[in-house]
C-alpha cells in the first residue's frame, strides 16, 4: 500500500485509508483526505518538505511526516 | 468609527464563519462599511471584531467577523475564539452567514452541515464564482439552496450588489427562525463529544454529490492541456521553486525591512519632533509650575513615546496584509516550516515571528494560528528576542557612539548584525529547549495554499489600521501611566532651587528625587555593567518602554534643551562622551559599556505590556514571569560579562 508522500510529480490517487493518532487523523478527515478522495502532487517546497497537494479545488500543504499517515492507491 | 451602544446590543447579531481565504473579512467589510471595533468580552478570552450592518437595508443588525475555521472542533486558539464566540451567551449569533469558496465547495460546506446539525438558522454565501468560470464551470445558486435547505446566495463580496437581497433574506430568516440558542449550545455539547470518523466520511460523500449537482460545464470553454504543469502550477511554479522561490523569499524579506528601516525613519523623526516642540511650547505658555513640567514631560511626553514606533508598525502591518491577502504570506509559511521544524518551532510560527519585529504584542497574539501547544509556547518565548521598533532608537544612538561618523555603512552592518543576533539567539534557545522538553502532542504542518490574486487596497488598510490600534490600546496606557509614573519618581520630593536656568532646575530635580535614591541603591547592580547611578535610573525608566532610555539619558546626564542646528541626539552623543563616574573621574560611556547595554538591550523584556500580553497567551502567570526573569537576568549576566571581559582584555 503506497502513502501520499511517496507519489511523483503531478502524479494522481485515490485516498483508500489513514493512519496515525485520532486527533492527525481527525484534521486529515477535516480538511478533506476522506477515502474515496482524488489527491494529486503538485510539488515540493523549497526546502523539500512540506510538499503541496491538490485536494478538492484547494492546494494544500502537508508535512511529509503527515502525507505517511495517508494510505492511496494511484 | 462606531461603537456598540446599549441600545445597538438589542439588534441582532449575524456572524460570519467561514475557512480562512473564504472572503469572510472583505464581505465583513462590504457589510459594516470598514466601521467595527475589535471586542473583548468581559471575563472572556475571546476577542473578535464586531460592527453595525450599514449596507444591509432591510436587516438591521450588529455584524460578527470571526476567525477562520473549518469545522466547529477548533485545533488551534484561533479557532477556538470562534467557536466560543458562536456559543457564548453574550456573543450567540441570531444568524449565521457562512461564507463558502465556489472552487472547494466541499470541504467548505463541511462546516455548513456542522452548523446545520447543531441548529444555527444558516445562509451561504459563495464566493470567488468568476474563478470558478474561469476553470470552466458554473454553479447552480437555486439547487444548492435546495439541496442544503437553505438559503444560498453567490456574490462577489468586494461590490456590494446583492446586499440588498442578501439582507431580504436574513430577515426572512431571523423572521422565521425558531432558534433556541440554550438548545444550540447544548446539541453542540453532544456534537462534539461524538464526532467519529465514519461520520465525517458520510458528510464529505454527501457533498460530493452535491457538488455534482450543482456545479455544470461551460459551453464555451476550452479545457486547458492537464500535461501541461506550468499552467496548472501557475505562479507557485517559480514561488516554490526551489532556487527562484529562495529568492523571492529573500527578497520580500529584505524589501520589507529596508521599508522599516528607511520610509518609516523620516516619518518617526517627525512625529518626534512634533512631540518634542509640543512638550516646549507647553513649557514656554505655561511655565514655571510643576503641573506644567508633569504634564509636558510626563504625559505630552508619554503619549509621544507611544506614537513614536507607529510608522513602523504600520509598514509592517501594511506590508505583511498585503502579503496575506495576496496569498504569498501561506507560501512564505511553507517555505520557512523545515527550517523552524528544525529548531523546534513550525512554518506557523513566521508570520509571529516576523510581526515580532514590529511589537511583541501583535506578535503574540498572532501565535494564536499555531495548533501546537509546545510550538507555541516556544514561539511565545522566543517573540520578544526579535529586535522590535522600540529598540531601534537605543541601538541607533549606541551604535552612532560606536562607530566613527565617516563609516555609516559600517553602522548599518551592525544594526543588521543586531537583528540577526535576535533571530540566532532565539533560535538557539528554542533548540535548546525543544531538545530537552518532552512534546505531548506529534508535530505537523498543514496549510490551505491560497489562490494568488491582487489584494484589496481598502481590505488591507483597514486590518492594518486595526492591528495597529491593537498595539495602541494593549500598550498604550501601560507606557503612558509608566512614563508618568517615572516623571514623578524622578521629580519628588518637590526642589525649590532659587538661582538658575530650567536646565539647572531640572537637574537638581532629578538628582534629589526618588528615583536618584532608588539608583543610588542600584549602583552596585549597575557598576558592573559600567553604568553609574544615573545610568542606573535611565536604565530602569527604559522599562515603561525600551526608547525611553534614550529620553531618559538626555534627562539624567543633564543634556536639554538642544540647540536647533545640533539636535537632541547630537548633543547627547557629544555629552555622553565627557561623562565620568563622580568618584573615580573615569569615563562611563565606552566602548565595552556601550556594548553592554547593547546585548542587554538585545535580550532584556523591558516591557511589561508584553509580560501581560504572554500570561494571557500562555494560560498562567508562572511561564510569563519565568520568561521575564530569564530574559532580563541572562541580559544582565552577559552585559556584565561583555563588559568586564573587554576590560580584561584591555579595551575599556
Amino acid at each position: 500500500m503506497a502513502t501520499l508522500d511517496q507519489l511523483n510529480a503531478h502524479d494522481e490517487a485515490v485516498v483508500t485509508g489513514l493512519e496515525g493518532t485520532p486527533a492527525q487523523r481527525r484534521r486529515l478527515l477535516e480538511a478533506g483526505f476522506v477515502t474515496g478522495s482524488r489527491v494529486r502532487f503538485l510539488m515540493a517546497t523549497p526546502f523539500g518538505d512540506p510538499l503541496v497537494y491538490s485536494l478538492r479545488g484547494a492546494s494544500i500543504a502537508l508535512r511529509k511526516s503527515e502525507a505517511r499517515h495517508v494510505l492511496v492507491q494511484s | 468609527m462606531s461603537s456598540a451602544t446599549s441600545s445597538a446590543d438589542t439588534l441582532p447579531l449575524l456572524a460570519l464563519v467561514g475557512a480562512a481565504n473564504s472572503g469572510k473579512t472583505t464581505l465583513f467589510n462590504s457589510l459594516t462599511g470598514s466601521h467595527y471595533n475589535t471586542v473583548n468580552y468581559p471575563g472572556a478570552t475571546v476577542e473578535y471584531a464586531i460592527g453595525a450592518s450599514r449596507h444591509l437595508p432591510d436587516f438591521s443588525c450588529r455584524v460578527m467577523d470571526t476567525p477562520g475555521i473549518v469545522s466547529l472542533i477548533p485545533s488551534s486558539p484561533d479557532e477556538k475564539v470562534t467557536v466560543d464566540a458562536l456559543f457564548a451567551p453574550a456573543s450567540h449569533p441570531d444568524v449565521v452567514l457562512a461564507v463558502a469558496d465556489a472552487n472547494q465547495l466541499s470541504r467548505h460546506l463541511y462546516l455548513v452541515r456542522q452548523l446545520q446539525e447543531v441548529g444555527f438558522p444558516v445562509m451561504v454565501v459563495v464566493t470567488m464564482e468568476d474563478q470558478l468560470r474561469r476553470r470552466g464551470r458554473t454553479l447552480d445558486e437555486k439547487r444548492l439552496s435546495e439541496l442544503l435547505d437553505c438559503p444560498v446566495m453567490v456574490m462577489d463580496p468586494r461590490t456590494q450588489e446583492r446586499l440588498p437581497e442578501l439582507s431580504v433574506a436574513l430577515q426572512k430568516m431571523r423572521e422565521s427562525s425558531l432558534h433556541d440558542p440554550r438548545a444550540t449550545s447544548a446539541r453542540y455539547q453532544t456534537f462534539a463529544a461524538n464526532v467519529d470518523e465514519s461520520k465525517i466520511a458520510i458528510v464529505f460523500k454527501l457533498l460530493d454529490e452535491v457538488e455534482k449537482l450543482v456545479l455544470r460545464p461551460l459551453e464555451e470553454y476550452v479545457p486547458e492541456d492537464p500535461k501541461n504543469v506550468r499552467t496548472q502550477l501557475g505562479a507557485d511554479w517559480i514561488l516554490l521553486h526551489p532556487v527562484w522561490g529562495l529568492l523571492i523569499f529573500l527578497a520580500v524579506m529584505c524589501g520589507i525591512f529596508t521599508a522599516i528601516f528607511w520610509a518609516a525613519a523620516p516619518l518617526m523623526d517627525g512625529i518626534d519632533w512634533m512631540f518634542g516642540h509640543w512638550v516646549e511650547w507647553t513649557k514656554h505658555v505655561f511655565p514655571g509650575s510643576w503641573i506644567t513640567d508633569l504634564i509636558a514631560d510626563g504625559m505630552i511626553g508619554g503619549v509621544g513615546a507611544v506614537m513614536v514606533f507607529l510608522p513602523q508598525i504600520i509598514i509592517l502591518f501594511f506590508a505583511m496584509g498585503y502579503l496575506e491577502d495576496s496569498g504569498y504570506l501561506a507560501r512564505g509559511a511553507a517555505l520557512v516550516d523545515r527550517p523552524l521544524s528544525k529548531i523546534g518551532l513550525n512554518g506557523k510560527s513566521f508570520v509571529p515571528l516576523l510581526s515580532g519585529y514590529a511589537c511583541a504584542i501583535p506578535a503574540m497574539l498572532a501565535a494564536r494560528t499555531i495548533p501546537n501547544r509546545f510550538e507555541r509556547n516556544l514561539t511565545l518565548l522566543i517573540i520578544p528576542l526579535m529586535s522590535c521598533s522600540a529598540r531601534l532608537p537605543v541601538y541607533t544612538l549606541l551604535l552612532a557612539f560606536l562607530i566613527p561618523r565617516d563609516r555609516p555603512w559600517l553602522g548599518g552592518m551592525a544594526l543588521t548584525g543586531l537583528y540577526v543576533a535576535g533571530l540566532v539567539i532565539g533560535s538557539v534557545l528554542s533548540t535548546i529547549i525543544s531538545r530537552f522538553l518532552k512534546r505531548s502532542e506529534p508535530s505537523g504542518f498543514m496549510l490551505e495554499l491560497p489562490m494568488l490574486r491582487a489584494p484589496l487596497m481598502k481590505v488591507v488598510a483597514v486590518s492594518t489600521w486595526h492591528k495597529s490600534a491593537q498595539y495602541l490600546i494593549k500598550a498604550g496606557p501601560t507606557i503612558l501611566l509608566i512614563s508618568l509614573g517615572l516623571w514623578v519618581l524622578t521629580h519628588t520630593p518637590i526642589q525649590t532651587v532659587a538661582a538658575g536656568d530650567a536646565s539647572d532646575r531640572e537637574y537638581v530635580a532629578v538628582a534629589h528625587s526618588y528615583a536618584a535614591s532608588l539608583g543610588h541603591v542600584i549602583e552596585p547592580v549597575t557598576k558592573p555593567m559600567g553604568l553609574d547611578w544615573r545610568g542606573g535610573v535611565a536604565l530602569m525608566c527604559g522599562f515603561a518602554a525600551r526608547e525611553v532610555f534614550v529620553g531618559s539619558l538626555a534627562l539624567v546626564y543633564r543634556v536639554q534643551e538642544a540647540h536647533n542646528d545640533a539636535g537632541l541626539a547630537g548633543k547627547l552623543l557629544g555629552r555622553l562622551s565627557e561623562l565620568r563616574f563622580e568618584a573615580t573621574g573615569e569615563r562611563i560611556f565606552t566602548v565595552s559599556t556601550c556594548l553592554g547595554i547593547l546585548v542587554f538591550y538585545l535580550i532584556a523584556l523591558q516591557c511589561f505590556p508584553t509580560v501581560a500580553v504572554a500570561r494571557k497567551e500562555m494560560g498562567s502567570w508562572k511561564p510569563a514571569l519565568v520568561q521575564l526573569a530569564a530574559f532580563t537576568g541572562g541580559a544582565y549576566a552577559l552585559a556584565v560579562i561583555v563588559v568586564q571581559g573587554l576590560r580584561m582584555l584591555g579595551i575599556a
